[in-house]
């Protein structure tokens, strides 16, 4: 029978997964087998698979070819496919950043790029979720392989107790989100999210609303929504900070576009969840910056100004709540999942570029962690120094910067959707962000280094493209962001 | 023999039947554990010429029950050190999954001629469920909580030892032991053993043990091996070694205490036996056609004391496995081979299987449903 | 059919009496003549040294983990095995395929962790492991008995340690 979807059609749809996951596997056994000492050969074959499926996935993506697939458990639409292609430009850059630290640490062990493969393909997976078991498990396989890589540098405690606390506190949360998972599917018998729109206004009961308060807490551990964000700075601290950078990136977009996809569907009662979602926001935005404020920890700053901004795209996933309310509120509703994948973008790009600059000077030897260690940077090493003031200017939302058209975007969409508190608070709390960022700024350029010399930093291939990578897309898709726009737009 | 169903009320026979099995399982189970040591006793002392227990009745037949009422009699001491109410309750939780897992287990048939005359077969069986294989396994690992609790809770290192030992080592083979398991379903397509046991009617040939030579064969080789290894009995029987750990997690135990080990240990030797009766030997049907006039219970009797035979036999012939030879047996040779095999036999199975006439594109088939209920998109 | 379950419910019932009273009857039955020496932990006739409250090693963690693994992919396997038997031939094709794509996956990790060295009982078998023979011939360090600080080993206090674990112990439980 032509025209009938068959079970090659379902592969051809996870195509990128699979070669993803067959990367995994080579590198899993042949590091222990075949190659053993020959360490290099696991980036660069990480490398290779990813761009495959990264190809796959942009050709995928152009050529319109999105679907249901696997019985409706899968939704590969444009959503699924664009996140699918942040979150392997993701990897990519993150495998780059990974190589000359893993080496110079001695952690160059051959488990680290399977997990970071797997790790990507269970966030793709729970970007594609149709079907909130599927996405439990995109979350397991994506939590999992970070709980391990948060502990990779086994010799150093800090990072020994980032991944048991994560651990801990994700187990707990996975089973909220169980739970949740649970009682939406008792209140409306039935787990699959296009199915759920359907039945969800006929069905409100306090079952309903329990399961989606627990879906709340569960997604909000993984994106670090204030208050269940505490994992967040310690974990992001102890962790090597290749990882961290990785973690940042990945887990936000998987949790976002999972929030996404789950409050879309949960918008005809919106009136049940709309009063928690923009507390949280508030919540998230106005703490998250006020505690990076008092951050001398690079990595713990660049934590809380990430759960700073997942505040911001909580306001995206509140302005969702009105597109069910008449033409106006679906254009916002549109314009907020667009923004919130740009804005995704915009994150990943500022965020492993201000974690890479870090790894990039940690490669003198000594870790690069204080905001002391960075005084005077530009003295020493203008070009990094520059760098960082790109990526910082850029999550401080400077107008010519891709974090800019982000947050503009998202603050677009809030104020046509109605959510006009959001919007004024967001502004607000963006001014309050510019201090801590222009603080860096301002210890970088402005105040005398503590050293006279310190030893130039041993040039790394992988991490120093990774930052030039970074910093082109930062610009790029600041001055011209009609780029991405043509990715971005597909979802609507 | 064709009972008729008497009828008392609103019970009768048929209605009764699975609590009279599960009489005649207890009361068997704990009637015959002082036998099953008679015969350990007897058989092992001929094996190494020597002549065994031979004074308290005829040939020593009566040793272990004097054995048992002085147990019985005998001060109930409790060490200082214990945790006393785990160590009170571990016995307990190595009897009752012992006792209990041969509940899905059938041992015979019943003819009973019905009301309206007609004559009906019914399976000797407590709980005649459709998970039954599962049961036993699940009563067969619970087993093992029995064994670490009584290690922990006596404070003492040899028991400590012996319980980490024994959970290790159960838990080990039960992989093995469970794919085993898995292949026989494969061979019957039900997870009961009443329909496993019926699908090896008529004649031994028709055995598991023999379908898909020589497959069936390794398999049930796997599931002996790791039979004996979860019961912790010789050449595997390191978490109660004697002469390293002085008899390991039951160190601390006496009288009756200690008796209950070794109670439970023999009721699942039994459970496990029967089981490989069932799935592998025919269970209760007899090995020839022209032999069918025995009843069901004896030639079920018959295999389970054969194999009860090949325990004692091994633990007369061979020494005691160090221990990490033991653990790579159980996961690197029988594991990997018990999967394999598994797979072979599903691929044997499919090519066996006659082409259906009106034969859909395997992707149809499958999907169809979840299609159907797409509609036109 | 949850009628089927009542025996079996039955059956545990009964076994349940059966052990707890077996316990019970030789609480009752036995005679009671407690002393300090028949009650302290029996150590071989020697006086106890410390708790048995101790660390034990980590293969046994390592063995339970992998055993969790392999055996939900067991039970995994037991549902597929049910339905893949009473299927017509197309579908047996298929669900082989399916089956052999799991169990390939099941592989790579069992190959993963066989050749990393994970079911090595003992570091000996390692192909990175220290060669015994070099040490053969080295000084030893003096057998530990664990008693050696306490100096002369004097019964009571053997006797006070084996009756009540101490803080100590307790905590090093939980490692």
């Amino acid at each position: 029978m032509p025209g009938s979807p068959t079970i090659w059609d379902d592969l051809t749809l996870i195509l990128p997964l699979i070669v993803l996951w067959i990367t995994s596997f080579v590198l899993l056994l042949g590091d222990v087998v075949v190659w053993k000492k020959n360490r290099d050969l696991n980036p660069i074959l990480a490398i290779v698979g990813t761009l495959i499926a990264l190809g796959i996935a942009v050709y995928q993506t152009i050529s319109l070819t999105g679907d249901k697939a696997f019985a409706r458990s899968l939704n590969m639409d444009a959503l699924a496919q664009v996140s699918m292609i942040a979150l392997l430009v993701t990897g990519l850059l993150a495998i780059l950043l990974a190589w000359t630290y893993l080496k110079n640490r001695g952690l160059e062990r051959g488990e680290y790029y399977p997990l970071m493969l797997l790790s990507v393909s269970g966030a793709a997976l729970m970007g594609a979720a149709n079907d909130l078991i599927v996405l439990f498990i995109g979350l397991e396989i994506l939590s999992f392989a970070l709980y391990v890589m948060a502990g990779f540098s086994r010799s150093d405690i800090r990072s020994e107790e980032a991944s048991i606390k994560y651990f801990l506190l994700g187990a707990f949360a996975s089973a909220f989100l169980l739970y949740g998972i649970a009682l939406v599917y008792g209140a409306t018998q039935t787990t699959q999210l296009s199915e759920l729109a359907s039945r969800v206004h006929s069905a409100q009961t306090p079952m309903l609303v329990a399961g989606i308060g627990l879906l709340i807490v569960g997604l909000g551990f993984k994106a670090a929504v204030i208050p269940f964000h505490q994992w967040t700075p310690d974990v992001y601290e102890g962790a090597p900070t290749s990882v961290t950078a990785y973690m940042a990136g990945a887990a936000k977009i998987a949790a976002f576009v999972a929030m996404l996809r789950v409050f879309d569907s949960l918008a005809p009662v919106s009136s049940v969840w709309l009063g928690a979602i923009q507390a949280l926001a508030v919540l998230t935005m106005v703490f998250g910056n006020l505690l990076a404020i008092a951050q001398t920890n690079v990595k713990r700053m660049l934590a809380y100004s990430s759960i700073a901004h997942a505040g911001y795209l909580m306001v995206a996933i509140a302005t969702l709540a009105h597109r069910l309310d008449g033409p106006r509120g679906a254009q916002a509703g549109e314009l907020a999942m667009t923004g919130s994948l740009f804005y995704l973008f915009a994150y990943t790009f500022m965020t492993l570029g201000a974690f890479g600059v870090l790894i990039y000077l940690s490669n003198r030897g000594k870790d690069y962690q204080q905001i002391e260690d960075l005084r005077g940077l530009v003295r020493h090493d203008p070009r990094t120094a520059y760098a960082m003031l790109f990526f910082m200017l850029s999550l401080g939302g400077i107008p010519p910067t891709m974090g800019f058209m982000g947050k503009w975007q998202i603050f677009y969409a809030a104020l046509s959707g109605g959510e006009i508190m959001l919007a004024i608070v967001m502004a607000l709390t963006s001014v309050m962000a510019a201090f801590y960022y222009l603080k860096i700024v301002y210890v970088m350029c402005f105040e005398e280094p503590r050293e006279a010399a310190p030893a130039p930093a041993q040039f790394s291939f992988g991490a120093s493209l990774s930052v030039l990578l970074s910093a082109a897309a930062t610009i790029l898709f600041g001055i011209m962001p009609g780029l991405l726009y043509t990715l971005t737009g597909l979802v609507r | 023999m064709i009972i008729p169903n008497y009828r008392l009320g609103p019970i009768d026979l048929v209605t009764l039947l699975p609590y009279i099995a599960m009489l005649c399982i207890i009361g068997f189970i704990l009637a015959i554990v002082p036998l099953l040591i008679w015969i350990e006793r007897v058989v092992i002392s001929l094996m190494q010429d020597r002549i065994g227990p031979n004074r308290v009745g005829p040939r020593g037949l009566l040793q272990t029950i004097a054995d048992g009422i002085k147990l019985f009699f005998k001060e109930d001491i409790q060490p200082r050190a214990v945790d006393v109410r785990i160590y009170y309750l571990a016995p307990v939780l190595a009897m009752i999954p012992a006792l209990t897992a041969g509940a899905t287990l059938p041992f015979s048939t019943v003819r009973f001629r019905m009301e309206d005359g007609s004559v009906q077969t019914f399976p000797m069986v407590v709980g005649n469920v459709n998970i039954g294989i599962l049961f036993i396994l699940a009563m067969a690992s619970l087993q093992v909580y029995g064994i670490i609790l009584a290690g922990w809770s006596s404070n003492n290192k040899y028991s400590l030892l012996g319980g980490l030992r024994a959970s290790a080592q159960v838990i080990s083979y039960e992989l093995a032991m469970s794919l085993a398991i898995l292949s026989a379903v494969l061979m019957s397509g039900s997870l009961n053993l009443v329909h496993v046991v019926e699908a090896q009617m008529n004649g031994f040939w028709n055995w598991n043990l023999f379908a898909y030579p020589p497959l069936g064969f390794i398999i049930t080789v796997i599931y002996l091996i790791s039979m004996v290894a979860e019961t912790n009995r010789a050449p595997f029987d390191l978490p109660e070694a004697e002469s390293e750990l002085i008899a390991g997690f039951h160190t601390e135990y006496s009288s009756m205490k200690f008796a209950m080990f070794f109670m439970g240990e023999y009721a699942s030797m039994l459970v496990v036996s029967g089981v490989a009766v069932s799935l592998w030997f025919g269970g209760w049907t007899s090995p020839l056609p022209l032999l069918d006039f025995i009843p069901g219970f004896i030639w079920f009797l018959v295999k389970l004391f054969a194999l009860f035979f090949v325990y004692v036999w091994l633990r007369a012939s061979l020494p005691r496995l160090r221990y990490d030879a033991l653990m790579n047996l159980g996961w690197k040779r029988m594991l990997p081979t018990a999967l394999v095999i598994l797979f072979l036999i599903a691929c044997w199975n499919t090519l066996r299987t006659p082409q259906a006439q009106d034969a859909n594109p395997v992707s149809e088939i499958t999907m169809a449903p979840a299609r159907a209920a797409e509609g036109e998109r | 059919m949850l009628n089927d379950y009542l025996p079996v419910l039955v059956m545990m019932a009964v076994a349940t009496v059966i052990a707890v009273g077996m316990v019970v009857g030789s609480y009752l039955l036995g005679p009671k003549k407690p002393s300090r020496f028949k009650q302290s932990s029996y150590e071989c006739g020697m006086t106890p040294v410390g708790t048995a409250r101790e660390r034990f090693p980590i293969k046994f963690y390592l063995i339970a983990m992998l055993f969790i693994i392999f055996d939900i992919e067991t039970i995994f396997l037991y549902p597929w095995a049910v339905t893949f038997a009473g299927s017509e031939r197309a579908v047996k094709l298929f669900n082989l395929a399916e089956m052999a794509i799991f169990v390939g996956i099941l592989f790579v990790g069992y190959f993963y962790i066989l050749w990393k060295g994970a079911f090595d009982w003992d570091e000996g078998q390692r192909e990175d492991a220290e060669q015994p023979s070099r040490k053969i011939f080295e000084p030893r360090a003096p057998i530990r008995f664990g008693n050696e600080s306490s100096g002369e080993v004097r019964l009571k206090a053997a006797a006070d340690v084996s009756s009540s674990p101490t803080e100590e112990s307790s905590r090093l439980t939980h490692v």
